[in-house]
């Protein structure tokens, strides 16, 4: 005979849904960790490109220094820059290529964090659809200052750079991309709404943009084993970059109700929560 | 059309090979399911799983069994828009109440729209919307009970056979499922051919119920036909429900 099927005392209502973002994020792991699973596998493999490009640079280098004796250090300077340089064109094109495809992992969050049922393939063409082009447009142009980089490596201009677009680019950005996964805006009035909203909310916007790019940033910086490194990136692929996608989209969910919901968008306000009557005046759009 | 399944001296058997012996199971029976739901009850060991084994193309039978004017051995299984409630649910647990409820739908390669839709209305009626996104584990019996019965519901068919859907789920909780289960067969269109033990049941969800004893049908009727009936077996099952 068949074991019988656990089950809750009483029915599962409305009134159980998660209070709080947190309780969202909690429920979604404890329920759907197989789901979450499978799309760290499809960031992982769409940044397979990724991984040989960056293999295959550790890889030149790391031949040339080997030959290092036989060379001048001008020589295998003048190496290593050249590998540099192909990287960054390889960069061009990998990096966009990957977002293009996570912009459906994006999609399918949302719906899971809406409590909304997923079709993980139609959910994740739609997502490509109609965020692709402008993850991969954000990465390019980010590839293309990485490139750009390789001209003035070790000057202040280098440094001046990298502050602007840790500090200006990836926080503007991170928002513009967000609100598209939630509104039909015209361009103008995301580039707008981004800006304002990283204004009012610079600190946790900063720990987001932190926490994505320091653990790759560490790898790169860090791990001088040949594969290693990928090895390492390939990890935080797969379990940590959709957690860390899941906590800003809930986030920025939360923004968003806090500043535009409540009065202009009810049926987004506290989606896939418990409904709550919230009497507070404190926190309305002036 | 209404829907009309008949049965012509339908015969099944199982061969007990320790005894060497063969066990009827069903023996010449002959019925005609015209009602919206139909009901079979009686004892356990009377055949009633059996039979509804035979109408879903599981077991072997001797006999006609008519659907629709035609004869039914002629449509495979999964020809014969039939859908089935087992007892134990038998919901995936790796999946949720949605997943559950579509998979019929996945397996016919329906549009992800027509999913949607047709999941979302089967839920609305069978009450278990709050829940699409939870796993079985995390809702009550009856709404898993429900859930089942959603999953049957969800591809329209013309014919549903449940067997002791409710053997499971709790007295109160089985008026209240009984209820929406009438309705949501009623919205569908659906036929019911239901099989319990439970006198109780029968009453309370039949148009008509037809009493069976050691493979034979032995009286047919209304629920207030049958609680007037003198049959030994009809009294039997009367007393043992504490009607």
């Amino acid at each position: 005979m068949a074991k019988k099927m656990k089950s809750r005392a009483s029915d599962y209502t409305e009134n159980d849904f998660p209070l709080s973002r947190k309780d969202v994020f909690l429920e979604a792991y404890r329920e759907r960790f197989s789901l979450l699973l499978r799309l760290g596998l499809l960031a992982l493999v769409f940044a397979i490109p990724h991984l040989l490009l960056s293999f295959w640079r550790d890889y030149a280098v790391a031949a040339t220094y080997a030959k290092a004796t036989e060379q001048t250090a001008e020589t295998y300077a003048k190496i290593a820059t050249e590998t540099s340089v192909v990287y960054g064109l390889g960069y061009l094109i990998t990096l966009p290529l990957a977002a293009f495809l996570f912009a459906g992992i994006l999609q399918v969050l949302r719906q899971l964090l809406w409590n909304v049922p997923v079709f993980l393939g139609d959910d994740w063409k739609q997502g490509v659809k109609e965020n692709g082009w402008r993850l991969a447009l954000s990465a390019f142009a980010f590839a293309l200052l990485y490139y750009e980089l390789n001209f003035i490596a070790g000057t202040y201009l280098e440094y001046a750079i990298r502050a602007l677009v840790l500090l200006l680019f990836a926080p503007w950005a991170l928002w513009l991309l967000s609100e598209h996964y939630y509104y039909e805006l015209k361009f103008g009035e995301s580039l707008k709404n981004a800006v304002l909203f990283y204004v009012r909310t610079v600190p946790f916007t900063l720990l987001f943009v932190f926490l994505a790019i320091i653990p790759f940033w560490a790898c790169d910086r860090f791990l001088s084993y040949l594969g290693v490194k990928q090895l390492v990136e390939g990890v935080l692929l797969l379990f940590y970059l959709v957690p860390w996608a899941m906590a800003w989209l809930l986030y920025a969910c939360h923004v968003f109700d806090r500043y535009i919901n409540r009065d202009y968008y009810p049926e987004y306000y506290r989606k896939g929560m418990r409904k709550i009557e919230d009497s507070s005046t404190e926190n309305r759009p002036r | 059309m209404a829907t009309e399944l008949k049965l012509d001296r339908v015969s099944s058997f199982y061969v007990d090979k320790k005894h060497h012996r063969q066990i009827v199971a069903v023996d010449s029976l002959s019925a005609d399911f015209t009602a919206p739901m139909n009901v079979i009850v009686g004892f356990s060991g009377c055949g009633k799983t059996t039979l509804l084994r035979c109408l879903l193309g599981l077991k072997e039978y001797e006999g006609e069994i008519y659907y629709q004017q035609g004869n039914l051995d002629e449509l495979s299984p999964k020809e014969r828009n039939f859908s089935f409630v087992p007892q134990d649910y038998v919901l995936y647990p790796s999946y949720t109440v949605f997943d559950n409820i579509a998979f019929p739908l996945r397996l016919m390669h329906a549009e992800r729209e027509e999913i949607l839709n047709r999941v979302m209305e089967v839920a609305k009626l069978l009450e278990i919307t709050p829940c699409l996104n939870r796993k079985p584990k995390h809702i009550s019996g009856g709404q898993q009970q429900r859930t089942a019965i959603a999953r049957a519901l969800v591809k329209r068919p013309e014919v549903c056979l449940l067997d002791e859907p409710f053997s499971n789920v709790d007295p109160q909780l089985r008026m209240q499922t009984i209820r929406v289960l009438k309705s949501s067969f009623a919205a569908f269109g659906t036929m019911g051919i239901y099989v319990t033990h439970d006198m109780k049941e029968a009453m309370l969800l039949a148009d008509e119920i037809f009493v069976m004893e050691k493979g034979k049908i032995v009286c047919q009727g209304t629920p207030s036909q049958i609680y007037d009936s003198f049959v030994p077996a009809v009294r039997d099952l009367l007393q043992s429900s504490e009607i």
